[in-house]
């Protein structure tokens, strides 16, 4: 009863394929090894890819569970709670493997996503993930990807496979240079419209969630929208409070169908990953993050010398027709 | 411990908890709201509520909101339970409801969540 946890074990792997066969010389395999280990499987790749893979495991196997990349969900944050979650529930003991072979979501079903933002999530993940014993291979179809998008891969995944073969890439960035690397472009700044509340301590949080409810309410969000919103701007100045650099201004407006929320304060975020990392039940800094990152569209920090920001933006149906009236 | 105030109806002021013994059964009714000021109301409660040994229920209709280490502190008192024992959350409102289910807390052998209702 008293093995040892294993060591961080997460182990991510590029597959680059160029046709039907490359792919399923590499996924078939995968797939079959895992069963036959009595390892769960996770397999989320195209639906092209989806029927191939059916085809060749003659239909759906028991012991594998099989979807739509798509179905994971686009964005950061969905795609790695899937991930642990899936790691979470089918690993029984810490010292089981979870295999995942997942394919990127590229093209329409990536709606805002972009090449860059699927090379940070995967550099990301290497960090993110490190101590779930998952073994995950990301299969690139080089049809349709540009050579700029397989680069990337090779900089993201420490190993390429092809077939059953496992080659180390010369090309890996460890995932917290990676980061620090790629350079945000700077947040247009809030109009000179937007509402505003500035706050410092702890005791004027509800204050704060009172202002964030009523915006919400005048931009037309829907109560439970503006329960998320509450919620997630609460956690975010939570935060930013806690970290005892003084005050910090919130601003909020609507723009194009969005309602966007801002804190700009002194503090200094150091941690590219924050609110990236699935939270356990020992907090720990910036952990609450993990819930606004879940409960808005899109979620941004910038952090330099002078302060950070962090802007949150959800969508605000009727946010558009309102200010019409205002462009007349 | 005081008993007044709901925070939402607390004009400017900040969040304010109250936290009342239940009558039949081990455990607390709270009501109102608990943030980073006053997070250890919260946990000063369930330590000493946790001292019974027996499942732990805490009834939250009344709790408008928590934040995420508060909701932590629930479940967490599970841990401070003999062997086998339970917490019993009760009737969670939106917001308790929604960061159980975001952090999977409601998935945990110790943890019951029970009356849930849609918003």
């Amino acid at each position: 009863m008293s093995s040892p946890r294993p060591p961080a074990a997460f182990t991510h792997h590029a597959a680059l394929y160029r046709d039907d066969e490359e792919f399923l010389e590499m996924a078939v395999p995968f797939v079959k090894d895992g069963l036959a280990w009595d390892e769960p499987v996770l397999v989320a790749v195209t639906a092209a890819n989806l029927e191939l893979l059916r085809g060749a495991l003659d239909g759906d196997p028991s012991g594998v569970d099989l979807a739509e990349t798509r179905t994971l969900g686009a964005r950061f944050p969905q795609r790695i709670a899937a991930f642990h979650r899936y790691y979470q529930q089918h690993a029984r003991d810490p010292a089981r493997q979870v295999r995942i072979l997942v394919e990127p979501v590229w093209g329409e079903d990536a709606g805002r996503e972009t090449g860059e933002a699927l090379a940070r999530l995967e550099s990301a993940l290497n960090e993110i993930l490190s101590t779930d014993r998952i073994w995950m291979i990301c299969p690139y179809d080089a049809r349709v990807m540009g050579s700029q998008v397989l680069a990337e891969a090779r900089r993201t995944h420490p190993a390429v496979v092809r077939g059953r073969s496992i080659r180390p890439s010369t090309r890996y960035v460890d995932p917290v240079r990676f980061a620090r690397s790629r350079q945000d472009p700077p947040l247009p700044a809030p109009p000179a419209g937007a509402a505003a509340l500035r706050f410092t301590h702890a005791g004027e949080l509800a204050r704060v969630r009172r202002f964030v409810t009523a915006q919400a309410v005048a931009h037309g969000l829907t109560q439970e929208r503006g329960w998320y919103l509450m919620i997630a701007v609460g956690e975010a100045a939570s935060y930013l409070v806690e970290q005892g650099t003084g005050g910090v201004t919130l601003r909020m407006w609507a723009a194009a169908g969005r309602l966007a929320c801002d804190l700009a304060g002194r503090a200094r975020v150091t941690d590219p990953f924050l609110g990236l990392r699935p939270p356990t039940l020992e907090p720990r800094p910036g952990d609450g993050l993990w819930l606004t990152r879940h409960l808005c569209d899109t979620v941004e920090v910038r952090s330099t010398a002078a302060g950070c920001t962090i802007r949150l933006e959800v969508p605000a149906p009727r946010a558009q027709e309102r200010h019409q009236p205002d462009l007349a | 411990m005081r008993a007044r105030g709901d925070g939402l109806a607390a004009g400017g002021g900040a969040a304010r908890l109250s936290v009342l013994p239940l009558d039949r059964r081990a455990g607390l009714r709270l009501r109102g709201q608990v943030d980073a000021s006053n997070r250890h109301e919260l946990d000063a409660a369930l330590r000493s509520a946790a001292r019974s040994g027996r499942d732990l229920h805490l009834e939250l209709a009344d709790l408008s909101y928590a934040d995420v280490p508060a909701v932590r502190l629930l479940v967490q008192a599970a841990t401070r339970l003999p062997r086998g024992r339970q917490v019993i959350l009760h009737e969670p409102g939106p917001v308790v409801r929604t960061i159980l289910h975001v952090h999977g807390w409601d998935q945990l052998r110790s943890v019951i969540v029970e009356g849930r209702r849609r918003p």
